[in-house]
């Protein structure tokens, strides 16, 4: 009966696949199924259906055949040695067990098949390709194409189709006739199933025993961002992220969970596809020619498939000496099985200012200037003398140097990408240019990038891939810190002074000579003739080979470089005030940078019924290069050429270069064990040898471990309708910083020149005093966690409290003169971080319309434990623009200086102060407290801690709508209890007004008619080093980026999908604030100054618009 | 496990020929104790880093320390710290100790390196003797001063490289002496007499030994060594008086015939310029930034000179007549001129050496140390008076005229008003009174309270703190 079945139908089909006329021609040697599969349905058009289980059973495949008949092909794959055997339904080969049982089944099939077809897409409209398409009964399916579209054959009678793909809701259909249907499938809430991104491996979130956030590619895309850490911001929980610099490509603080070190490196670890790359500093240049370019902004943002951010010691300890101030992971996108897309992805973006100063008009300031003069006893000068012959008022609104200055700019992005694959080889490569113009005149960012990562399946046993990214940036980056910054100058240029002299020429000096002004430059001026270009190759590239040696165990071995060179070229022309006296001036500096690393690891996992190990141990070796030089010269006869040929010039200078070297050995190893999959344990290790460190401390040992309880596992729990998830974690290790410098642990002999007579000779004289024993810092963390998912997962919280005790703290220890040196740096000192964080993802509403939220925020508090031999010690800011404390029992670098106390009154009052009212003061002159008490007020003594530049907490807050085609996403960001010392107000606010100031001053001076408790009275007065008045609140709010984005129900062949939107960047702030923003800190390399304004760059308010094809 | 030897070896060999060396810092673009000492040309550079550092000792630092805490020199009343030495109102915590005491040091831990580790470069022998030589005269002008300042101090002669266990006792002030005067005889024997070569004039000569071991012996008051040391400068003739006073000061004639060791300064960069032309110009004179300093004469010295002696014109004036021809009153009192310099480079930088000794403070020694060993003989009026017939430039009939006919008493007060007149702001006042003990009359003399504490400085707070074995003078 089954024989004659199996027969009939054979003879049958072969009747039925010949008057179809088809034929296929196909050699392959050892070829697995599916790959056979696919290329018959290529040249027939019929379509296989299986189950994925037996195609996996099913024997490799030899075949030759030209121009032979489908049945012959098929007889010839499925010959005896296989377990399967095959029937023609329609256009269907379905693919069954070759027993009693199943030839039943199939001889039902064979007669009794509908074919069923449609398209997949997401609730948005975009088509899902290599989504599952099973039938529940027999467990044979298929997969969608690149289009969404499928086919399938069903059973007379109906069955239940199974959907399925990774990320999304299963779904199940019941179909009961042939025909097509429109599936769309629901997003997944997130169920602890994904993926989470670890050192030397990856997880299930379920699974993870440590803190880790992590951030998607929807979040860093469509954002107009040079860098990706600028992504982080306000999205992770725990981690500050200050643009420092908000020039196109600059700078960016992050510190996660709080600084840990007051002298080494606050940074967190950066690394990318498993490369832990160096931040090479910037080449060197001129003096006056400071920049912060950001080293990652070469890596392209939009190749970003996920962030990792590793807190705690139990996931940052495999990193070692470089764990303690955080890991941040990068994983790039790769291809996917299966797929081929190409993606376009482009925007356009207008820049602007947020906020103007209000600053003095022409002819507000030169009365300022007559009001000064007069209230020191002096003749007016504007209007009175030949030099100045127009009054105040013939001077008019003068120059707007902000306008001048500052301009609306674009900001483009260009993405094409390509990516897809087979099971042998699966591929990512992509373009990119990024282009920024600055909101300053002549300041841009410009990137070209490109990437390719592959991987390979060389045979079963062996895999490789690569990693590679090559790419240009041009910084054009005008100096941006203090007074001689374009946005110092246009600040403190006064409004009288114009751009160009009377023939057309820049006007060089701030009005003239015996204005009353100081000579500034003129900053349209050194904008336009003089240069800051930093040109920046990279080169990031790793390959690597994955080889399977046993079940269970896996090797990889994987070697790479990073390859960073950077070139700056300064230029001052005569135009500018700081190359007119030496006639032009000019620099070159270069600096390369080659890092080296091997890694060699072995992965082992087994899973038994209670329990699971999973194993990794390595070795891994890197090594850093880095080479510098730079040049100057003086003194250009002809400097249309800049700096390009320094020979041109008269007057060179000494050149200086360095060669600098570190290597790191290290031993690693991290063993996870879950029991009865509830109890999880993570015991991890790193040895660290470190060519830093000193050569009695050459080796470091970094542990730690972690405890996770899967409380919503328990029986008890199990079957709650609430609490989906609940998982309590608890983890403590040690972690290092290496960020220490280099070579710091040797003596060094440092070489200069001096002169005898006018001749100059060489000097070679001990700089450093060796300290064998230098190591480095050491953070032990303790963090305790809880994840809960409740509601089915609608509600979603993770919660961290932690104390971290960093010890060991480099400080430069004083030395007794008498060793010849000064001090030296030694372990000494420790301090602590502890804090509080929480994040927060929830679906509010899960129809048609959606509405999701995500947010967090955290809290950390900072403190200094212990100092060298010294309860405190001064630092003063790296721009000479304020002077901090660090004290114990108080945050790193608090601001420390004299406390405003109004303005003086009355001659009386002043009188009866006696000491405490300063030397000459008047009635409108500052008033100070004495702190102290002691009747005296002092600068030094009279001073007190003022405020601290680091927020106690800071928050993001998104909410993400969805409606059909749309959706709609809000994302609010801040920070609260910070100071910011306002430098910048301190100058514009000055009593003598010999540089521009804001109205504010002109309009509330203290006068004897109209006193004043806030402003003094426009004369000389000098405000204190450091002074409350000019301390402000740093909080704000701000709704950082709102984005409504369109996907087009586009039917065209060749596009899979095409969305476009808007978006709009910094749209509005909520701040007391009085500079330009509060997202400022102008000392960006210092731990104990932050939060300073000096002239820093502006923030700007962004519209983007954007689209994305898919083809 | 044979898999991990395999690991290890591939990473090493990938990245460099051994696992250990990639954690060996070796230093690639910086020098080490190790490289510093090899050839002729190291010891001439360590060598030059010790002269380089003598700026940081003198200048302004010696200045404050010898004149302005003196009789002759004051400053006006905006320079607080510059007021505290003037007046005796200083406390251990003042910042001119601390940054005399611990560059001073700083000189004598690279003058030890020098002495220790150029011996064992091979070189010839000549030069290695006198490389050395110039060491030690460098360690012995530091100790010298040191030991006048501060009395007794730590006395290192060795290399520090322990950062832990850092006290260091002070040693009694003759210990300090031997070695100074023990330094000095060796780099007498080996010094040249004269440097010819533009990139050494400037370094330690024969003459410089010993000039400053005759000021050495006068201190210790060695008389009879003191005259013969001097002597031996004077009869060596190789210096002479320039003819005209003010040709000592102009920068233009630096290092010349009367020159014996200066500290060397040049605006070759502002770097290399000297501090002293800016803070003793009047206020608004000085060319660079238009402004000026606070150093100031004081009125008992201005007034000191004889009616008609020329250093009186070339060191005391109240106004400036500068470049573009206006005249720049001094609104604060008199000013000292000697280190004038109409072509200063910068902020602090001008041409001018420092003058550290020079041949009319040699006649003036002569003169002292021969009066002190049995009055005023015909050798110790014929010294002094070459000075003061210098003073009179050329005008037979000005004063000051030639001494005669003193007792031994009016002989010694003469050389020390002489030593005013002549060598004042070139760093002797203080120690030129505490030498003939006149120190806390003279500067009661100009109302400044003084008491016996004040023969010596206070040892700088931050080292005591640092280093406790260090004990503090009395009444600090």
């Amino acid at each position: 009966m089954k024989l004659t079945a199996i027969l009939l139908t054979i003879a049958c089909l072969h009747a039925d696949a010949k008057s179809f006329g088809q034929v296929v021609s196909l050699s392959v040697k050892n070829a697995p199924p599916l790959q056979v599969f696919n290329e018959v349905e290529k040249q027939t058009g019929y379509t296989f259906i299986y189950a994925k289980e037996q195609a996996e059973r099913m024997k490799f495949i030899n075949l030759n055949v030209v121009k032979a008949d489908l049945v012959t092909v098929l007889n010839l794959i499925f010959n005896e040695d296989q377990l399967f055997t095959y029937v023609i339904s329609g256009r269907y080969i379905a693919i069954n067990e070759k027993t009693a049982k199943s030839s039943q089944n199939q001889s039902l099939s064979v007669a009794d098949v509908m074919p069923v077809s449609g398209r997949i897409t997401d609730d948005g409209g975009k088509p899902l390709e290599g989504v599952s398409v099973v039938l529940k009964t027999s467990g044979k399916g298929t997969k969608s194409k690149s289009d969404g579209s499928f086919s399938i054959g069903v059973p007379e009678g109906g069955d239940i189709l199974v959907f399925s793909y990774v990320g999304f809701e299963v779904l199940e259909i019941n179909v009961k006739k042939a025909g097509q249907l429109a599936i769309k499938m629901k997003p997944v809430i997130n169920s602890g199933q994904e993926i989470v991104v670890l050192g030397y491996g990856r997880v299930k979130k379920r699974d993870l025993t440590g803190s880790v956030s992590s951030i998607g590619a929807t979040e860093l895309k469509e954002q107009p961002i040079s860098s990706f850490n600028q992504a982080l911001q306000g999205r992770v929980s725990g981690v500050q992220i200050t643009n420092a610099s908000n020039a196109p490509g600059g700078g960016i603080t992050v510190r996660v969970r709080g600084g840990n070190s007051i002298s080494a490196s606050n940074d967190p670890l950066y690394v990318i596809d498993g490369f832990p790359v160096s931040n090479p500093g910037p080449a060197s240049g001129l003096n006056n020619a400071t920049a912060f370019p950001n080293p990652l902004a070469a890596i392209n943002p939009n190749d970003i498939e996920s962030i990792e951010v590793l807190k705690d010691a139990s996931a940052t300890a495999i990193y070692g000496s470089r764990g303690a101030n955080g890991v941040v992971l990068v994983t790039t996108k790769r291809g996917k099985d299966g797929q081929s897309n190409i993606d376009f992805e482009v925007y356009y973006g207008i820049q602007q200012i947020t906020k103007k100063l209000d600053l003095v008009t022409a002819e507000q300031h030169t009365a300022a200037k007559n009001e000064q003069l007069r209230n020191l006893g002096f003749p007016e000068r504007y209007g009175n003398s030949s030099a100045y012959p127009l009054k105040p008022a013939e001077y008019g609104k003068g120059t707007d140097w902000q306008d001048e200055i500052y301009r609306s700019a674009a900001i483009k992005n260009y993405q094409l990408s390509f990516y897809g694959g087979s099971d042998k080889l699966r591929y990512m490569v992509s373009a990119n240019l990024f282009d920024q113009e600055g909101i300053v005149i002549a300041s841009n960012f410009k990137r070209y990038s490109a990437r390719l990562n592959l991987d390979a399946k060389v045979n079963d046993r062996i895999k490789i891939g690569t990693n590679f990214i090559v790419s240009r940036n041009y910084n054009n980056g005008v100096s941006e810190v203090g007074l001689s910054g374009l946005v110092g100058l246009a600040t403190t240029i006064s409004p009288a002074s114009p751009v160009f002299d009377a023939n057309g020429n820049y006007q060089l000096l701030n009005v003239g000579p015996g204005s009353g002004f100081n000579s500034y430059a003129n900053p349209v001026a050194v904008a336009n003739t003089s240069t800051n270009l930093s040109v920046t190759d990279r080169v990031i590239g790793n390959i690597f080979s994955d080889i399977s040696l046993a079940k269970g165990l896996t090797a990889r071995i994987s070697l790479g470089a990073d390859v960073f060179s950077n070139r700056r070229n300064i230029f001052y022309t005569p135009q500018t005030l700081l190359g007119n006296t030496a006639n032009g001036m000019g620099s070159n500096g270069t600096a390369s940078n080659l890092n080296i690393l091997n890694e060699n690891t072995l992965t082992y996992s087994k899973t038994t019924k209670y329990h699971a190990v999973d194993v990794v141990a390595g070795v891994t070796f890197q090594h850093n290069r880095e080479e510098r030089s730079a040049v100057e010269a003086q003194d250009f006869p002809n400097y249309s050429l800049g700096s390009n040929n320094l020979a041109l010039a008269n007057k060179p200078l000494p050149p200086s270069g360095s060669i600098q070297e570190w290597g790191l050995n290290s031993y690693l190893g991290r063993l996870n064990y879950r029991f009865k999959d509830r109890y999880l344990f993570t015991v991890t290790g790193r040895m660290d040898g470190s060519s830093r460190f000193g050569a009695n401390n050459k080796y470091g040992f970094f542990p730690s471990g972690a405890f996770a309880w899967r409380i919503s596992d328990e029986p008890f729990l199990n079957e709650n309708k609430i609490i989906r998830d609940l998982k309590l974690r608890i983890s403590y290790g040690i972690t290092g910083n290496d960020g220490i410098g280099l070579y710091n642990s040797l003596s060094s002999y440092g070489t200069g020149r001096t002169n005898f007579g006018n001749t100059e000779v060489l000097t070679s004289s001990a700089s450093r005093i060796a300290n064998p024993d230098l190591r480095w810092e050491k953070t032990g963390q303790f963090d305790v966690g809880l994840d809960v998912g409740i509601l089915n997962n609608r509600i979603q919280v993770t919660a961290d409290y932690y104390i971290k005790t960093t010890k060991d703290l480099l400080l430069g220890v004083e030395l007794p003169a008498t060793t010849g040196f000064t001090s030296v740096t030694r372990n000494v000192g420790s301090l602590e971080n502890r804090g509080f964080e929480i994040g927060l993802n929830t679906v509010n509403l899960n129809g048609i319309f959606k509405w999701k939220t995500s947010g967090n925020i955290s809290f950390n508090t900072n403190k200094v434990l212990k100092l060298n031999d010294a309860t405190e010690f001064f630092v003063s800011s790296t721009q000479n623009t304020s002077t901090s404390i660090v004290r114990i029992g108080q945050p790193v670098g608090s601001f420390y200086g004299n406390v405003f106390d109004g303005i003086w009154q009355t001659q009386d009052e002043i009188t009866k102060a006696g000491a405490r009212a300063r030397a000459g003061d008047l009635p409108g002159a500052i008033k100070y407290k004495d702190l102290n008490d002691d009747g005296i007020f002092n600068e030094a003594t009279d001073r007190t801690i003022l405020g601290n530049g680091i927020p106690k907490i800071i928050y993001g807050l998104t909410n993400n709508f969805m409606f059909k085609g749309f959706n709609l996403s809000v994302f609010l960001q801040g920070v609260q209890g910070n100071s910011i010392y306002n430098f910048a107000r301190r100058s514009m606010e000055t009593s003598d007004p010999s540089a521009a100031i804001l109205k504010s001053v002109v309009e509330n001076a203290w006068r004897a008619d109209k006193p004043s408790n806030t402003n003094p009275s426009i004369r000389q007065w000098r405000p204190t080093g450091t002074d409350s008045y000019y301390l402000e609140d740093g909080s704000f709010l701000r709704v950082k980026n709102v984005l409504l984005g369109y996907q087009l129900p586009l039917k065209i062949q060749f596009i899979k999908s095409a969305r476009v939107y808007i978006s709009g960047q910094n749209l509005f702030t909520v701040t007391k604030y009085r500079g330009y923003d509060p997202e400022v800190n102008s000392d960006f390399n210092s731990n104990t100054s932050y939060g300073v304004d000096a002239y820093a760059y502006p923030a700007a308010r962004t519209i983007t618009f954007g689209a994305n094809l898919t083809f | 496990m044979q898999f991990i030897k395999i690991f290890m070896l591939t990473g090493c060999l990938f990245i460099m020929a051994s696992c250990k060396k990639n954690l060996q810092e070796k230093p690639l673009s910086f020098l080490e104790e190790s490289n510093s000492f090899k050839t002729a040309a190291d010891a001439t550079s360590a060598l030059n880093g010790l002269y380089g550092r003598l700026k940081s000792i003198y200048g302004m630092n010696m200045i404050n320390l010898a004149d302005l805490n003196g009789d002759e020199c004051e400053v006006r009343d905006d320079n607080g710290s510059g007021s505290e030495i003037h007046k005796n109102l200083f406390n251990s915590g003042s910042g001119l100790f601390d940054g005399f005491y611990t560059n001073s040091y700083g000189l004598i831990d690279r003058a030890n390196r020098l002495i220790y580790f150029v011996p064992n470069i091979a070189m010839d022998q000549k030069l290695r003797d006198q490389i050395v030589g110039e060491g030690k005269f460098l360690r012995a002008l530091a100790y010298f001063n040191l030991v006048r300042a501060f009395g007794d101090v730590p006395l290192v002669t060795g290399i520090s490289s322990d950062v832990v266990n850092v006290k260091i006792p002070r040693d009694p002030v003759n210990k300090v002496y031997e070695l100074i005067v023990q330094d000095l005889k060796d780099a007498e024997a080996v010094l040249p007499v004269k440097f010819t070569a533009a990139n050494e004039i400037g370094r330690a000569t024969m003459g410089a030994a010993k000039s400053i071991l005759a000021k050495v012996y006068l201190t210790q008051k060695d008389w009879p060594k003191a005259a013969s040391k001097a002597k031996e400068v004077i009869d060596a003739n190789i210096y002479s008086l320039v003819p005209d006073y003010r040709d000592v000061f102009l920068p233009e004639k630096k290092n010349g015939p009367e020159h014996i060791f200066s500290v060397q300064y040049s605006c070759l960069l502002p770097a290399y310029g000297s501090p002293m032309a800016e803070n003793f110009a009047i206020y608004f004179s000085y060319p660079i930034n238009l402004t000026g300093g606070s150093y100031q004469v004081t009125l008992r010295h201005a007034n000191s000179y004889l009616t008609g002696d020329y250093r009186k014109e070339v060191t005391v004036i109240t106004e400036k007549r500068i470049a573009n021809g206006t005249v720049v009153a001094s609104r604060t009192g008199p000013h000292n001129d000697k280190y004038w310099d109409p072509l200063a480079c910068g902020a602090n930088a001008a041409r001018n050496n420092f003058l550290v000794v020079r041949y009319a403070d040699v006649l003036l020694m002569y003169a002292e140390a021969l009066n002190e060993t049995g009055g005023p003989s015909a050798q110790a009026y014929e010294a002094i008076n070459k000075v003061r017939a210098r003073a009179r430039n050329g005008v037979a009939t000005a004063q000051p005229q030639d001494l005669a006919g003193l007792n031994q008493l009016q002989f010694r007060d003469a050389v020390l008003q002489e030593r005013s007149w002549e060598l004042c702001f070139e760093g002797h006042r203080r120690w030129d009174l505490l030498r003939t003990d006149r120190y806390i009359a003279a500067m009661q003399a100009i109302g400044i309270t003084t008491s016996s504490k004040h023969l010596l400085y206070p040892i700088p707070l931050n080292e005591i703190s640092v280093n406790p074995a260090l004990n503090q003078n009395p009444g600090y």
